[in-house]
């Protein structure tokens, strides 16, 4: 076993008995409330990468149902109500089924039968392993009326293997070798242009006949739904898609579909009958995980401790049941300092050599002596000079900032500032206007004195990696892993004795969130763009952050109607969305003028590191349509970008020479 | 099956001289000096440049000497249908002498060249490669330029596969300079149990040490690698690199291997190693080569010429 608990990030790296190991349901009803292999109502089980699908639908698995039932398998699998016949789309190597000088419609026709034979067989090989395993319960007979209905349902002449003298085996062997000539007509028509398929049986066919045929002939499994556990759809193309659509729309007991998909794989709801599209409710369920974590958000937080606890219980470590995961990490030398003190500290560390300085103050000294309020710089500066207290200092800087934006004479300005800086630290001053500024932006005065003192940003402790993770298990295992990583190459026993270190966190999350940001990437043209985009974004938050008058609190989020965005701004941002590189945040955000409910859109909390941001979920930026499109069409040059990014920053940062955002810069086809 | 009985002949870059002569060479053009250099000095009856749409030439930018096709499709099986169409390949004798130098070409298309060849009824095709001195950029050298689009199957090389092999599936990955390559292969094939090729000894010393840190970069999506996963075959010896192969996947199929797949990522002469193995041990088996097309290529990668190797393709021998 690995010195890290979490060295394996993902379900497909696991074993079957490991994925019993590791899993861990859902607090409440459990996934089968999302999730049930025993509906008869098709669902679709999309998410980002790393949201728990492979998991969930290997957990389903026939595989995994043999681990679990292990004394009686039977009577397990007859108490589950199920057989779960799970497969990779990925194993058909769908690309093979397009070019070569074919025409479209043959390969849909080719896929199609292929695809057939593909889950037909799945389907038994299961029933023979299930006969291997509990030959008493599979009457030979019933075995060989079974396979006799099988073949049935071809069209053509088909002659069973006779290999093993068991009929289940053969009926397997037969379909392994329907299955290797197609394989060998198919891959050879790229060097020949010939291709040579006979489809055997109608489309459908045989991918509900053959679990029909099991309840009809075999008494062992009468009454079991046959679950076809597919994963990555997003592997096919769009016509193939629409024949899985087709086989969804068609379905007949006891059969029924669990599909796991990327966000962005759910290419069509088209179907091949007549061109009917399938409908959310009618013909399909749809269940995005994320979104479910989210509407449950403290059960997320359960959930994730429960992974953790499992892994760390799994790899050996001693954790008990109420185990804090935050007592594992450490946190600011004394868990009740307040950030006022941990500002205070930094300050004092860094300006050691000369207290005096303070680079917030030397920057508005220069501000003011650059403007025309020199005259008054005594005054202002000995206004907000808060020495004892840096934080304090911060925020009365950033109340000036604030002043001078709205055109106020500074000096005056200034001395209520520090009468309302006084009132914060005196206590008296504890409910009103300026506290409740005070205490929104305190965490980012914080960032701010950080970055001014050149200092790393600090992301630590179990509950902002969960709040990081962005509502994907994966990952938090990743974060956990890099952290881990450099807890155990600073020689610390992590897990074991020791507790993280500030720095192991800080190191490990920014790798995570470098990470996270190129293995986000879609494929193609577009998947680079979006790359670039998101920088664009995320360095845009950065500038507004450490601006002298942020206008939002932690700012990491968008919203917008959408309309007047260039078509490519808008294939960028729904790439964004679908590769989770930004989250949409469920109900959206009301317009403050129009009222209406506009999209919101928030950059994945993972990408916080990265670019110094905060990891919560707090303000939210105003962008025109303009600023978008700056930001999102690849088409708009760097020049253009940077003029609009310009024009948004310079409402932030003294002298404030942009008050009124201006009309669009630039106007989009 | 004994890899090390095909020879493979070195060539200083000062002895080019020394090649033999062909009936035909041909070579895929870019702005490599190795690739320009042995193009020069090769002696053959014809000479062809191939210019792949990949390395997306103007016809400004085309080579000023020699006969030069411009290529218009991107898949390797119609880019040598259209080749040999032009060339009217069904009319040169079987027995002609044939080289390619395999340093600028893509990759899919080497792989398959000699299969299709072997079909026409050729018997023997001279491979060359190029040593570098170095790479342009060593380890940040951009060999692919935009992005992947498309992770699939070479033609010719798709195999018969099993259906949720789950653990047993293996893939194994030349691994290049290109992290993104192999990120993007790893990811087409998540749940196969994954094993690294590496050129060792490199083509110059510190070029093993490069190879190492760029394909880190993608251990996320490799997932944990225990230390047999590494595989290690001289960077510039594809027979070696079939040995290798064939070596290590006999063990592995012993100890029970369902679905294979291959993928090199590295240099031009570990891919046609890789191609030599499938083409004699796993046609028509659950094996295939797959790889990430990219939309671009580098016209211009590597610094200087350092050598040049001749292999000798027994096409009947390895083609049953």
């Amino acid at each position: 076993m690995s010195d890290n608990p979490f060295e394996v990030t993902k379900a497909v790296d696991f074993t079957d008995a490991q994925i019993a190991a590791t899993w861990v349901d859902l607090p409440g009803g459990g996934f089968v409330t999302l999730a049930d292999p025993k509906s008869p109502m098709p669902t679709f089980l999309v998410g980002g990468k790393g949201g728990g699908r492979t998991h969930l639908l290997r957990y389903f698995s026939y595989a995994l149902q043999r681990l679990r039932h292990s004394e009686d398998l039977l009577a397990g699998v007859q108490a589950d109500g199920y057989l779960g016949i799970y497969f990779r789309c990925e194993g058909l190597n769908s690309s093979r089924f397009a070019g070569k000088r074919q025409e479209a419609e043959t390969w849909e026709a080719v896929f199609s039968y292929y695809t057939d034979i593909w889950l037909a067989r799945l389907t038994v090989d299961l029933i023979a392993d299930l006969r291997m395993t509990v030959p008493s319960q599979f009457d030979r007979d019933d075995l060989t009326g079974f396979a006799a209905a099988v073949l049935d349902l071809f069209d053509v002449d088909v002659t069973m293997s006779q290999d093993a003298g068991d009929p289940a085996h053969d009926l397997s062997a037969t379909f392994e070798r329907l299955q290797r000539d197609l394989d060998l007509a198919i891959n050879n028509a790229a060097l020949t242009h010939e291709l040579d398929v006979r489809i055997g049986a109608s489309p459908g066919r045989l991918v509900f006949g053959v679990p029909a045929a099991a309840a009809r002939h075999l008494p062992a499994l009468s009454g079991i739904v046959f679950a076809y556990l597919l994963d990555e759809f997003e592997n096919l193309t769009i016509d193939q898609q629409r024949y899985v659509n087709t086989l969804l729309r068609e379905k007949e007991l006891p059969t029924t579909f669990l599909v796991g998909s990327r966000l962005f794989g759910l290419r069509t709801h088209a179907t091949l009958s007549a061109g009917e599209e399938n409908r959310q409710g009618s013909e399909f369920a749809l269940v995005v995980l994320e979104d479910a974590y989210r509407a449950q958000s403290h059960q997320y937080g359960s959930f994730c401790s429960s992974i953790v606890l499992r892994r760390l219980h799994e790899s050996g470590c001693e954790v008990g049941v109420r185990m804090r995961l935050d007592d594992f990490f450490e946190g600011p030398a004394n868990d009740e300092q307040s950030l006022e003190e941990r500002a205070a500290l930094r300050v004092a560390e860094k300006t050691s050599q000369d207290p005096g300085t303070r680079p917030w103050l030397e920057r508005l000294r220069q501000q003011l002596q650059a403007s025309d309020h020199g005259y008054e710089l005594s005054d202002v500066m000995s206004a907000v000079t808060f020495p004892k207290s840096p934080l304090h200092e911060k925020f009365a800087v950033f109340l000036l900032y604030r002043a001078w934006a709205d055109g106020e004479e500074l000096s005056g300005a200034a001395a209520s500032v520090r009468v309302a800086v006084n009132g914060l630290l005196s206590g008296e001053e504890k409910s009103g206007k300026v506290a409740t500024s005070y205490k929104h932006y305190r965490h980012d005065l914080y960032a701010q004195i950080l970055n001014d003192l050149r200092l790393p940003q600090e992301y630590f402790g179990f509950r902002e990696f969960v709040q990081m993770s962005g509502y994907l298990p994966r990952n938090l295992l990743v974060l956990l892993k890099q952290v881990t990583r450099w807890s155990l190459f600073l020689g610390e026993q992590p897990f074991r004795g020791d507790k993280v270190s500030l720095r192991a966190q800080r190191e490990g999350v920014r790798e995570a969130s470098a990470w996270f940001l190129s293995d986000a990437k879609g494929l193609g043209r577009v998947g680079e763009e979006t790359q670039f985009a998101i920088r664009r974004l995320a360095s845009l938050f950065r500038e507004m952050r450490f601006s002298d008058k942020p206008v939002e609190v932690s700012c990491s989020s968008f919203s917008t109607d959408r309309q007047g965005l260039s078509p490519a701004a808008l294939n960028c941002l729904n790439e964004a969305t679908s590769h989770s590189l930004i989250l949409e945040v469920p109900n959206g955000r009301r317009d403050k003028n129009t009222h209406l409910l506009n999209h919101k859109y928030q950059l994945n909390p993972m990408l916080a590191p990265l670019f110094d941001l905060s990891s919560a979920l707090r303000g939210s930026a105003v962008f025109t349509t303009a600023d978008l499109n700056a930001i999102f069409d690849p088409a708009v040059s760097e020049t253009q970008y940077e003029a609009v990014k310009r024009r948004i920053l310079d409402r932030m940062k003294a002298p404030f020479f942009a008050k009124v955002p201006p009309q669009d810069a630039f106007k989009f086809e | 099956m004994d890899y090390s009985l095909l020879r493979r002949t070195e060539f200083p870059a000062t002895k080019l001289s020394d090649l033999p002569r062909w009936n035909v060479f041909v070579s895929a053009y870019n702005k490599s000096e190795r690739v320009n250099d042995v193009f020069a000095q090769v002696i053959a009856d014809k000479k062809e440049w191939l210019v792949h749409p990949e390395y997306d030439f103007s016809a400004a930018d085309l080579p000023a000497t020699g006969e030069t096709r411009v290529m218009t499709t991107r898949d390797e099986a119609e880019f040598w249908h259209e080749y040999f169409l032009m060339a009217d390949l069904d009319a040169w004798p079987r027995n002609a002498t044939i080289c390619v130098d395999s340093t600028g070409f893509m990759r899919p298309h080497l792989m398959l060249l000699p299969l299709l060849l072997r079909e026409r009824g050729f018997t023997r095709l001279d491979v060359l490669y190029a040593d570098p001195k170095a790479y342009e950029s060593g380890e940040k050298t951009p060999f692919t330029q935009g992005a992947v689009t498309e992770v699939r199957q070479v033609r010719g090389f798709e195999g018969t596969h099993i259906p949720d092999a789950g653990d047993n599936d293996l893939l194994v990955i030349g691994a290049g300079y290109d992290d993104e390559l192999i990120r993007r292969i790893a990811e087409s094939k998540r749940a196969a149990r994954k094993l690294e090729m590496f050129g060792l000894p490199s083509l110059q010393p510190h070029m093993y040490e490069e190879n190492r840190l760029q394909a880190a970069k993608a251990e996320e999506a490799l997932g944990p690698l225990p230390d047999r996963s590494f595989m290690f075959a001289p960077a510039n010896d594809p027979f070696a690199t079939a040995q290798e192969l064939h070596d290590r996947l006999a063990d592995e199929r012993a100890r029970g291997l369902a679905n294979l797949y291959l993928s090199p990522l590295a240099t031009k002469a570990q891919t046609l190693g890789f191609a030599l193995y499938y083409l004699c041990e796993c046609i028509g088996q659950a094996a295939s080569m797959i790889f990430p097309y990219a939309e671009f290529y580098s016209r211009e990668t590597s610094v200087g010429l350092a050598r040049v190797w001749l292999y000798e393709l027994e096409l009947d021998w390895f083609i049953q």
